[in-house]
């Protein structure tokens, strides 16, 4: 039992996979996926419950290969319209002894497709099956072609299955799926092909399916051009022995007038089945060596879907970290800015001048009266006091910078994903957008460097404590001791040496002085450090939502841990169905 | 430029349409403007419209004299019987092995060496006694395309793109295959005016069957896209239908023109593809006559604003008012006090330059940024990205030719007259002032040292003595006119402002102009007239 527990787990965990980016392997990828679901669900695990159910030989190939005729010639009962139009089977036929018809009707086997019975002596599902030649349109496209239609007839012996499935390669794409699924599905294939179309390619890669699954097959070519039987038969036994397939039987059959719509020519067929349905011992071999077979190929076929599942992953995780890292350099290329000082220049560096002076001697000269006279003159004319003005156009610059980089990145990060893997499909149509700040951007920048000014006066008003009246006797004030304290972040050197005073007009110098008189050299050094981070934090928390604008377009992925869980599961079928394919279902 | 703008954009009239020669060199013409602005933006499209330029061009060069005519089918379908029937002769090999016909076969009718060179086929033969219907026919043998041997689809894609005319061939157990309605049919749908389709193996069906049967693949065939298709069913064995097969190639060869046919529905399914196609973003964005890529007037303004901002144009009309009152200020001030003003910085010298700036260069940024998106509004991103290419590229560029306009205009230039009237009033009254000031010290000299008599050296006037008339109406006339002088100042300084701030608004706007928007407008122009091109390509006028 402990197979049928790790299949049912492997079972699950496939559920789990998703391939939200469209990467090179990935329509292979699902395909695997949805394949080996189906036929865990349809197949192995119902099987294996039941090794003693029904031998499902599904009978599937090219359109217009004769597969129908060739069922109803089977059979001998017309349970499934053959016609001219192609293709012509949509709804399957599952053709069996009545007394076995409750394994398919309602037995696991086939999983979730939906079942009909069918009254043997009805018509089937299409309108026109004794006249071959008037297959209406109508007829041939009715609405409820899903599912599987179970028939019984008396001509086959218990224990044996037939169906007619539909074309693997005609325009009918739905089709193709159902094919697969029923293929899945099957202990015994029986491929019936033509003289015209035994080369085609598509038809091949079923066949290396096949041949991967070790599946039991039987090959029958159809309507072969008389006299030429050999010389097809012995050219499609090469081509299959050079890719590795040895059917159980090959079986030629000449085009010739049909009798009353039946191959004349199918008895050996017909004993071929009839035969496995009554020899136990080789239904039995029969019915193990496609479910091992089946079991052996989940391993590789697990291992598809694996690789397509850490390719996702690192694509995406590639994805996200580039989203990041132009982020990240956003926030380095402010701070870059900021301390080449530029923020300092222009009109933030005269109204700096009105509040320090535009000298030593014109400072001595201001001390004591500039601030009465700077307050007065605030309230009659209205402006704002200098260092709220220094503040508030810190601020404006500030917000220019950052918003300009952001643009930026959002910029390098659409670009960039363009060109990566699975990133211009994870874009898709909302990349517009993306190329530029949401509009929620400015705001927040805004009320960051406000919180930041914020928090450089709290610290201020913390650090100088006792020194607050060093600073008054600096005319200056604790808000202008705080606006130094931007200037000072805001210059190359943290406003600890006087190197930069030729960009900053001695300005930077005079502000250094003020500083390092409040608050010490030392204390200076680790509150420009300190207020530098705290503005890239805050910034980094402001970026956040912009990387995560990027994030949302990778939602969905499956969790990292879920490829080795994958192959782990896959190890141990494997392991169980070497050991003994069958023991389990006893 | 503008000769090509008034075809372009003249009244459609009923003339024939261009004809082919001047269709390819119109695509080929197309595709160096595209790569021009594209650069490697394309995604391999103006390659492949290049391959189809140079195609083009070798087809015509061999003359129309020749249509070749392609049997193309799934393996199995009889094409080679029916090419072998078509010959006369057992050219290609026939049998119940598949996939039979590797190699391509050519059969022609007269000779057709150069272009049997130019479709690279080795197997050729020539038809002796040629129906005369079909001169210049060369008929192509095709390989199957959905065997199990890829070569053979290869050589079958390869020829597909050099093919006047396709006989489809296919029988009643394949018409609906996928391999051969997605991957041939479908694809190949605009080419569906030089396609014909024959149902082979008519003996296999009744009346009523081969009847419906045809119905269903021409179903089939309009699912494609195929416009009207021609199905013609025939038996090769009892030769029913086959003379129809003959006739509809007879027809097509005799007519000489489905090889231009063929290059000319290359040339405008190339030209769909290059065609950026936004008539419709055109009219929803109300655009002007530009056409799309030119920066609408309201954003080039907008633009000249911003960028005026962003270097500072009000700070800098402010310097250049503030200098010509200091400098009026020196010139006419009170002399004892004016000197003081010297060891002020003077304004010029505490302008910063605009590109020196981040914080200018961002806010240019952002400007340029938006007016990009101004002017690609409904384009496609290839060209979107070239436009912000074209804008915010320019940035560098853009804030050295503003920094050159923004330095001059904060000088003062020549000094105005009444500069030196106030000088001179300044002067007068100095003099005047310190003469009283020197009298009144002889006066204090001469009565208090030497104990002269002081009146004589004193004569009075109204009460006070003349030399201190003298020194106060010098001192009151100094001050006064130093007052008078600051208030003429400050008023021409504001006027000087405005001048200035409207001046260099004039100038920004002239960079701006010259740099980004004249730029866009070439780009547009390029644009309107690629579009003209591929137009001419596509056949239309």
């Amino acid at each position: 039992m402990s197979s049928r527990a790790s299949l049912t787990e492997l079972r699950s965990l496939l559920d789990e996979v998703a391939f939200p980016l469209d990467l090179a392997g990935t329509v292979d990828g699902s395909t695997v996926r949805r394949e080996l679901i189906g036929q865990l669900d349809d197949y192995v695990l119902p099987r294996l419950a039941r090794l003693d159910a029904p031998l499902l030989a599904v009978f599937g190939g090219s359109t217009g290969a004769g597969k129908s005729t060739l069922v109803n010639s089977l059979v001998g009962h017309t349970v499934t319209a053959p016609g001219v139009l192609r293709p012509t089977t949509r709804r399957p036929v599952l053709v069996c002894h009545a007394d076995d018809t409750a394994w398919f009707v309602d037995g696991e086997i086939l999983g979730d497709l939906p079942r009909y019975h069918r009254a043997p002596s009805a018509d089937p599902a299409s309108g026109s099956r004794s006249d071959q030649a008037s297959g209406s349109t109508s007829g041939q496209r009715s609405p409820d072609a899903s599912g599987v239609e179970v028939v019984a007839v008396a001509t086959l012996p218990r224990g044996l299955a037939v169906l007619d499935a539909p074309d693997i390669d005609s325009v009918e794409t739905a089709n193709h799926e159902l094919a697969a699924q029923l293929l899945g599905a099957a202990d015994l294939w029986v491929f019936v092909t033509t003289a015209a179309r035994y080369a085609d390619a598509v038809p091949w890669e079923y066949l290396a399916r096949a041949e991967q699954r070790s599946v039991a097959l039987g090959v029958i070519v159809n309507r072969i051009p008389p006299g030429s039987e050999d010389e097809i038969a012995a050219h499609l036994t090469d081509m299959l022995d050079r890719r590795g397939l040895r059917p159980e039987r090959l079986f030629t059959i000449a085009e010739g007038p049909l009798a009353e719509g039946r191959i004349p020519a199918v008895d050996d067929v017909r004993a071929w089945l009839t035969g496995l349905a009554l020899d136990r011992p080789e239904r039995d071999r029969l019915v193990r060596q496609t479910l091992a077979g089946v079991l052996q190929s989940v391993p590789a076929r697990v291992d598809r879907v694996a690789d397509e599942v850490q390719a996702q992953a690192s694509a995406s995780g590639a994805l996200a970290s580039f989203a990041r890292a132009r982020y990240e350099g956003a926030l380095d290329a402010v701070e870059g800015e900021l301390r080449s000082g530029e923020l300092l220049r222009g009109e933030v560096l005269d109204h700096w001048r009105e509040i320090v002076g535009t000298g030593e001697m014109m400072s001595r000269l201001q001390r004591g009266i500039g601030r009465a006279r700077d307050r007065l003159a605030a309230t009659f004319s209205g402006r704002p006091l200098p260092e709220v003005a220094v503040a508030g156009q810190l601020e404006a610059n500030l917000e220019v910078l950052v918003a300009r980089a952001a643009d930026r990145a959002s910029l390098e990060v659409v670009e960039g994903w363009s060109t990566m893997a699975g990133g211009a499909q994870a874009l898709g149509v909302s990349a517009r957008g993306l190329e530029r700040s949401s509009d929620a951007l400015g705001p927040a920048v805004k009320t960051t460097v406000n919180e930041w000014q914020d928090a450089v006066m709290r610290l201020v008003r913390e650090q100088a404590g006792s020194k607050v009246t060093v600073a008054r006797t600096l005319s200056v004030g604790l808000n202008g001791v705080g606006v130094a304290l931007m200037v000072a972040v805001f210059s190359a050197t943290g406003g600890i040496t006087g190197g930069e005073a030729a960009v900053a007009g001695g300005t930077a110098a005079v502000s250094q002085t003020l500083l390092t008189a409040v608050f010490g050299e030392q204390a200076l050094r680790d509150l420009v450090k300190q207020s530098r981070d705290d503005l890239r934090r805050r910034l980094y928390v402001a970026f956040t939502p912009e990387v995560e604008r990027f994030d949302a377009l990778l939602a969905g992925m499956p969790s990292a841990g879920l490829a080795p869980e994958l192959r782990r599961v896959a190890g141990v079928v494997a392991d169980e169905a070497g050991s003994d394919p069958g023991e389990s279902g006893r | 430029m503008s000769a090509r703008r008034g075809r372009g954009l003249g009244p459609v009239d009923a003339s024939p349409p261009p004809p082919v020669e001047q269709r390819c060199a119109a695509l080929g013409d197309a595709i160096a403007v595209a790569r021009r602005h594209l650069g490697g933006r394309d995604g391999g499209l103006l390659d492949e419209a290049t391959a189809v330029v140079d195609r083009s061009r070798e087809r015509l060069g061999l003359g129309t004299h020749h249509t070749v005519v392609v049997l193309a089918g799934p393996t199995g379908a009889g094409k080679s019987t029916l090419y072998n029937w078509l010959c006369g002769a057992e050219l290609s090999q026939t049998g119940v092995r598949r996939p039979t016909t590797g190699e391509t076969h050519g059969c022609s009718w007269g000779e057709a060496g150069a272009l049997l060179d130019w479709l690279r086929i080795r197997r050729r033969h020539e038809v002796a006694e040629a129906d005369e219907r079909l001169d210049g026919l060369v008929l192509l043998d095709l390989p199957d395309f959905d065997s199990t041997v890829a070569a053979h689809r290869d050589e079958v894609d390869r020829l597909v793109e050099l093919a006047d005319l396709f006989v489809w061939v296919v029988d009643p157990r394949k018409y609906a295959d996928e391999s051969f309605h997605h991957n041939y049919v479908a694809p190949l749908a605009a080419y569906g005016h030089l396609m014909r389709f024959v149902l082979t193996k008519r003996d296999l069906l009744g009346e009523e069957e081969a009847r419906s049967c045809a119905a269903d693949l021409r179903r089939r065939l309009v699912d494609d896209g195929i416009e009207a298709p021609e199905v013609l069913p025939v038996s090769v064995t009892s030769g029913l239908g086959l003379e129809d097969v003959i006739g509809e190639i007879r027809a097509v060869v005799a007519e000489r023109a489905a090889m231009v046919a063929r290059v000319e529905a290359d040339l405008a399914a190339a030209a769909r593809r290059l065609d950026p196609g936004e008539e419709a973003a055109d009219r929803k964005a109300g655009r002007d006559e530009r056409g799309p890529g030119a920066l609408p007037e309201r954003a080039a303004a907008d633009l000249v604003a911003a960028v005026a901002e962003a270097v500072g144009v009000d700070a800098a009309a402010e310097v250049a008012a503030a200098q010509y009152r200091r400098e009026a200020n020196l010139a006419t001030g009170w002399p004892p006090t004016r000197w003081i003003r010297r060891w002020r910085r003077a304004p010029i010298a505490a302008m910063s330059k605009p590109s020196a700036s981040s914080v200018a260069e961002a806010k240019v940024d952002q400007a340029l940024r938006a007016a990009a998106d101004a002017a690609s509004v409904g384009i496609d991103d290839a060209w979107r990205g070239s436009i912000r290419e074209r804008c915010v590229g320019r940035r560098a560029e853009l804030l050295a030719s503003l920094e050159g306009v923004l330095g001059q205009s904060a000088r003062v230039g020549a000094r105005p007259a009444w500069w030196a009237a106030g000088a001179a009033v300044q002067g007068a009254a100095l003099v005047c002032a310190a003469v009283g000031l020197v009298w009144l010290l002889i006066a204090a000299v001469g009565g208090g040292f030497l104990h002269l008599d002081t009146d004589p050296l004193l004569p009075r006037w109204r009460g006070a003595p003349i030399p201190t008339w003298l020194l106060a109406a010098g001192v009151a006339l100094g001050l006064a006119t130093a007052a008078v002088c600051a208030g003429v100042a400050r008023a021409v300084g504001g006027g000087r402002r405005r001048r200035a701030l409207a001046l260099m608004r004039e100038r920004v706007a002239g960079v701006v102009v010259s740099d980004i928007v004249a730029p866009l407008d070439a780009m547009a122009a390029d644009r309107r007239e690629l579009r003209r091109l591929l137009a001419v390509a596509r056949g239309g006028s």
